[in-house]
């Protein structure tokens, strides 16, 4: 909840974010309608992935990046 | 805390003794403190535990444990449900987070027009890191022990914003928080602070520049705080650094 207050605070200043969540906390990203979110299927306290999976971590960060500029306000969720 | 129960001694606890004990009690386990939630009932609880021992056994024979995984996956997403409009919020922690009065209706939004490869990026995370010789909270550093216990200062105090070199070596790196499991961080921090892999895209080219610190706090904090007066007091900080986009991390 805290990152998704930061996150709509840092948007209404004209700063752009990307979030990243587990997706445990997919009901708060609906009900708090929070901005470039990636939700990702890991473990909570392991948001970005496995210790040392090297691989996987870079691809959840790089589609991170990547939607700052893909995502629209009426589509900038991405699960994966 | 509650007194530690787990000892040889004849002692006559409860199915739900045992299942509260592993939130905040007697057999702490932040990874699975949700078992010891309202949204896991004591019949849920008992169901849960055959299982995952039925699990157990097949994972084994088959020497691979990803039906394990999900079994426990599953149970975690069911744990974290929020509760319903008519659930009492008595604890500090569902004061400070009660989703009803957290529902917004609007979605603030600031275009990334920049294109990346000329964009200035920074990297917060919600996961209690900090540099071993620099504890923002408590000079000296924090244990994670110390952190869980002081669970309910951390939901009444203002939020930290500890700064992280963005050169930093894993080894001057530490972590508490008193909401979430915190091993595995332990072990990578990019789990929840990726500042490495932040550092790696930026190599590749996919993005110009990167801030000289990196940041993180501890999320369970005062919502109220955050949004009245922190969060506004790190946009300005950041766009002061020229910053055009930044990555939130929660744990």
């Amino acid at each position: 909840m805290s990152v998704g207050h930061v996150s709509k605070i840092f948007e209404s200043m004209g700063l752009s974010t990307v979030c990243f969540f587990v997706k445990s906390f997919m009901h708060l990203i609906e009900q708090m309608k929070i901005p470039r979110t990636i939700v990702t299927n890991n473990f909570i306290g392991r948001t970005i992935g496995k210790p040392y999976d090297l691989f996987n971590q870079t691809n959840v960060v790089r589609q991170g990046i990547e939607l700052l500029s893909s995502g629209t306000i009426q589509n900038s969720i991405k699960i994966i | 805390m509650e007194k530690n129960k787990n000892t040889y001694e004849s002692y006559n606890e409860t199915v739900e003794e045992f299942k509260n004990s592993f939130s905040y009690g007697s057999r702490n386990n932040l990874f699975f403190k949700y078992l010891g939630g309202k949204n896991i009932s004591e019949n849920e609880f008992t169901i849960f535990i055959e299982e995952l021992l039925n699990v157990i056994i097949d994972d084994i024979d088959k020497d691979e444990f990803s039906e394990l995984k999900k079994l426990i996956f599953n149970s975690q997403i069911k744990g974290y449900l929020p509760k319903s409009k008519n659930d009492k919020y008595t604890a500090d922690w569902d004061r400070v987070f009660n989703p009803a009065k957290y529902t917004y209706e609007d979605t603030p939004w600031t275009k990334f027009s920049k294109p990346l490869k000329k964009s200035k990026l920074s990297l917060i995370s919600a996961g209690g890191v900090f540099c071993k010789d620099d504890d923002p909270i408590q000079p000296g550093g924090m244990t994670q022990e110390d952190a869980i216990n002081k669970i309910s200062e951390f939901l009444r105090s203002p939020p930290t914003l500890a700064e992280i070199p963005n050169n930093i070596s894993k080894e001057k790196l530490s972590i508490r928080h008193p909401g979430y499991d915190i091993r595995a961080a332990e072990k990578d921090p990019n789990v929840v602070f990726p500042y490495e892999i932040l550092k790696n895209l930026h190599q590749e080219g996919v993005f110009a520049s990167y801030t000289d610190n990196f940041y993180s706090f501890v999320g369970a904090s005062p919502q109220s705080e955050i949004i009245k007066t922190y969060a506004p007091k790190w946009a300005q900080m950041l766009k002061s650094h020229n910053v055009d986009a930044v990555l939130l991390v929660a744990a």
